[in-house]
């Protein structure tokens, strides 16, 4: 075999070039402190990078959305129990003037009942970071407010409606304690309107309503068809000599013909129809909200979850005092059962803090397991690379010294 | 036999060592000369004389200086020539392409994306918040410009490419002219029986260059002509020779006769890595990334236009993106103007964030081919990376071959510059014999004229 000058050039500048090559991507590895610097260094590792950096981003946002929504929702549990405790003491005002001692004069009942509507109210308006607690959707709007000239609190507008976060990949998790949930008195509509029906045909339901002070009326209620999916509510309210108080007539509630779900009622998609009747001190709203129009027809039924707006009931009880009259049994029966109903609310929020706190947890851990993964398929093992760089370096200083003492040497040295 | 016949023979060896001595040397001053092959010189004896019975040396002759090359090494290395600099052509071209996606990074549209539907998620926590709206807003600029970079910079390297196809046809024109012009002088310089071997060097080495830009098959005929062909049209031999180029038919190129009468089908060459990748990689990955963000836009519209803003009054049909046109996907400039034109209510309330949380919910949905919008991004990146590996391994593969066929080429055609000086003392001892033969007969002929 001949061994030309060209041939020892050629293979030595490969064996060279090789060792630099090998050299320079483990330094760039070093540097940079990856093992996978572009896509082409590993094509199924590169995939497998940009799926967990996505996954720790998504992570990331999780946490986000837990730690606002934990804040926001023990903000609530903070007013909730600030609440409870001006409820213990309304009722312990309400426990004095039943003992035997207290007589006449009710003022300073009155100016303590006063002072604990105001706490409440105020609570109930509490913020959190710019948002109403118990705004419920729409929480960018004072919920309540005194109306003096009717002497009595005003809910401004919807304050139903869950706000929903999402915590992990598939669930979302209300955050929020909607104001209706607890101060509104809300006349649940259940069942469904039957869709064979002829057109200008109605079904009827009749339930019991409250006023502030306990009485009770009766809501007659007839849901005539106007359109395919579409019908009118008209509804009454009575009172107990049989008199009507309010009646009026509400269109275009319109349902989903698909589904048939509710969908709308005019422009408000929420469901609800307000009824409010400051003379005789009703407030309180019809959720529509769960009707259905379908082809099998289940008897119309209301559920009230109370019996009035506990605003209105203590000012009543308030005004009473003032006039030298001692609640009625109704009034603090009504009291009794809003301070459960809050208990009850304070428990569902105390387990939705618990559930983001637990959710927290399994997401942490989560996230340890992706950037370990993240590290393993990214990061560079630093003590292999040393070595490699160590080992490459040596070849290389001994390839520059066997060339230094090979290459340059020919027969012509020696002649 | 006269004694004169001595001085012939002597004078004989002098110019044969003397011309094997000039040989020798052009190969030392060769040694570094890839284009260079060795010649050796091939002694010959001289015609004798013939005297009675007797037959008497003449002396010794150069017969022919020999170029030591093998053709059938040379004709691999064109082959392989052409497979290797296709795949370097494409592979070098995809790293660019690869550098523009950024990943795996956060500056890479992956984590864009990502990035966009995170932020709707987090709106969702709260509608009213200026800032959560603003972020939305730099979530959707921030895909925007990388949509846009990345576009720009593949046609930027569709345009190089197609400008690079340009002068690879101008090259292969002036290599053909030359070889046309090689071949004629090779032609002339056989008819009349002289050496060329430089000539066929210089042929030679402008076949492995051709052979580096397209495909060419070459015969060689008996007075040492190429004929040459360019992926199946005949390109030149000894008399005649045809200029190419480059066609661009719409949104593909290909190379011509000038004439435009006939179209090569290259197997290989640069100029057929510059051709796929005009043709096929770089339209594919620019209609990959169009897609994924035609079907982003629309998706993220059709739920956006559902919903209501913040602004008073309030609006619905609102689209978050106007438009994706020529890679620029344009936002709403409402919605850059005032971000509270962003939609995040269903149902006008402003604390509902159904709108926000179908948008973030994208991100899972399979919205293109049955799969997630990342998992479609995640196929356009990965096909470049391998393509780019497997052309980086062909490209090691046949360079390694390459490598070889060019050990195999040295080994025949490489001077050594120690048996060039064994050759050099060989003839220097020749040519000292010869001038001591010289000096012989000088010595036998004053013998001679003494005893007159």
């Amino acid at each position: 075999m001949r061994i030309p000058d060209s041939f020892l050039q050629r293979t030595f500048m490969r064996s060279l070039n090789n060792t630099k090559s090998s050299l320079a991507e483990i330094q760039y590895q070093l540097t940079t402190m990856k093992q996978v610097n572009k896509p082409s260094d590993n094509p199924l590792s590169n995939s497998r990078i940009m799926r967990l950096h996505n996954h720790l981003e998504k992570i990331n946002t999780f946490k986000t959305n837990i730690n606002y929504g934990k804040s926001m929702i023990d903000s609530s549990i903070l007013s909730l129990g600030s609440m409870q405790e001006a409820m213990d003491s309304v009722k312990l005002e309400l426990t004095k003037l039943n003992s035997a001692v207290v007589g006449g004069d009710y003022t300073t009942f009155a100016d303590s009942i006063d002072g604990s509507l105001d706490l409440i109210l105020d609570l109930a308006n509490s913020e959190f970071n710019g948002q109403y607690n118990f705004g419920g959707a729409q929480n960018g709007e004072k919920p309540f407010y005194y109306d003096e000239a009717n002497n009595r609190v005003v809910t401004q507008r919807y304050i139903g409606g869950d706000k929903e976060v999402r915590i992990s990949e598939t669930i979302k998790q209300k955050f929020n304690v909607a104001g209706r949930e607890i101060f509104q008195s809300v006349l649940a509509q259940k069942g469904n309107l039957d869709s064979n029906l002829d057109i200008g045909v109605a079904q009827d339901t009749s339930s019991k309503v409250y006023d502030a002070d306990g009485n009770e009326y009766t809501l007659d209620m007839r849901y005539t068809k106007t359109d395919d999916n579409e019908y009118q509510l008209t509804y009454d309210v009575i009172d107990s000599d049989n008199n009507s108080v309010q009646t009026k007539t509400i269109t275009e509630i319109k349902f989903d013909s698909i589904t048939g779900k509710f969908s709308s009622i005019g422009e408000n998609t929420f469901g609800e129809i307000k009824i409010d009747v400051p003379g005789n001190k009703i407030d309180f709203v019809i959720d529509v909200s769960k009707l259905k129009v379908l082809d099998s027809p289940k008897k119309l039924n209301e559920t009230l979850n109370q019996k009035s707006n506990i605003f209105n009931t203590l000012i009543s009880i308030r005004d009473g005092l003032r006039r030298g009259e001692k609640p009625t049994a109704e009034q603090v029966e009504m009291v009794d059962k809003f301070n459960s109903h809050l208990l009850n609310n304070m428990s569902k929020a105390g387990s939705i803090s618990n559930k983001l706190t637990a959710t927290e947890s399994v997401i942490n851990n989560r996230e340890l397991e992706v950037t370990e993964l993240l590290s393993f398929e990214q990061d560079v093992d630093v003590a292999r690379a040393t070595i490699e760089l160590q080992t490459k370096q040596y070849m290389l200083d001994l390839t520059y010294k066997i060339s230094s003492m090979i290459l340059p040497r020919s027969l012509l040295d020696y002649l | 036999m006269s004694l004169s016949n001595l001085f012939s023979i002597s004078r004989s060896s002098l110019f044969a060592h003397q011309k094997a001595l000039a040989v020798t040397s052009a190969n030392i001053a060769n040694a570094n000369n890839p284009a260079y092959t060795r010649q050796v010189v091939m002694f010959g004896t001289a015609t004798p004389n013939h005297r009675e019975s007797f037959s008497f040396g003449s002396g010794v002759n150069v017969d022919k200086v020999l170029r030591v090359r093998n053709q059938v090494t040379d004709a691999q290395i064109r082959l392989n020539n052409q497979s290797y600099f296709s795949a370097e052509k494409q592979a070098g071209t995809l790293r660019q392409v690869e550098s523009l996606f950024s990943e795996p990074t956060e500056l890479g549209l992956s984590n864009l994306m990502s990035q966009f539907f995170n932020s709707w998620d987090e709106l969702a926590v709260d509608p009213h918040s200026t800032d959560l709206r603003t972020n939305v807003v730099q979530a959707g600029q921030k895909i925007s410009e990388k949509v846009s970079s990345i576009h720009s910079g593949i046609t930027q390297t569709k345009t190089d490419v197609a400008n690079e196809a340009k002068n690879v046809v101008r090259q292969v024109n002036t290599i053909v002219e030359q070889l046309h012009t090689v071949n004629k002088q090779i032609y002339e310089a056989s008819s009349i029986k002289s050496f060329n071997n430089d000539l066929l060097d210089k042929r030679d080495i402008l076949l492995d260059e051709l052979s580096s830009l397209v495909s060419i098959n070459v015969s060689i005929d008996d007075k040492n002509v190429a004929n040459v062909s360019i992926g199946g049209i005949f390109a030149t031999d000894g008399l005649h020779h045809v200029e190419f180029a480059l066609d661009q038919d719409g949104d593909r190129i290909s190379l011509m006769t000038k004439d435009g009468a006939a179209k090569t089908r290259l197997q290989g060459g640069s100029l057929k890595g510059l051709t796929e990748l005009y043709n096929k990689d770089l339209p594919q990955q620019l209609k990959d990334l169009e897609t994924i963000t035609q079907a982003l836009m629309e998706n993220v519209n059709d739920i956006h236009s559902k919903g209501h803003t913040l602004t008073d009054p309030q609006v619905t049909g609102v689209n978050f993106f106007t438009k994706f046109d020529k890679g620029v996907l344009e936002i709403n400039q409402d919605i850059l103007d005032d971000p509270f034109f962003v939609a995040v209510s269903s149902d006008g309330a402003d604390g509902n964030n159904k709108i926000a949380l179908e948008i973030a919910a994208l991100r899972n949905g399979k919205l293109l081919d049955n799969r997630t919008l990342a998992e479609n991004y995640s196929d356009l990146v990965s096909g470049v990376a391998n393509k780019i590996n497997l052309q980086e391994q062909k490209q090691d593969s046949y360079g390694l071959v390459l490598h070889q066929l060019h050990q195999q080429k040295a080994e025949y055609s490489g001077v050594s510059t120690d048996e060039e000086m064994i050759h050099i003392l060989e003839y220097q001892k020749s040519y000292d014999a010869a001038a001591k033969l010289v000096r012989v007969a000088d010595e036998l002929l004053q013998t001679i004229i003494s005893l007159v």
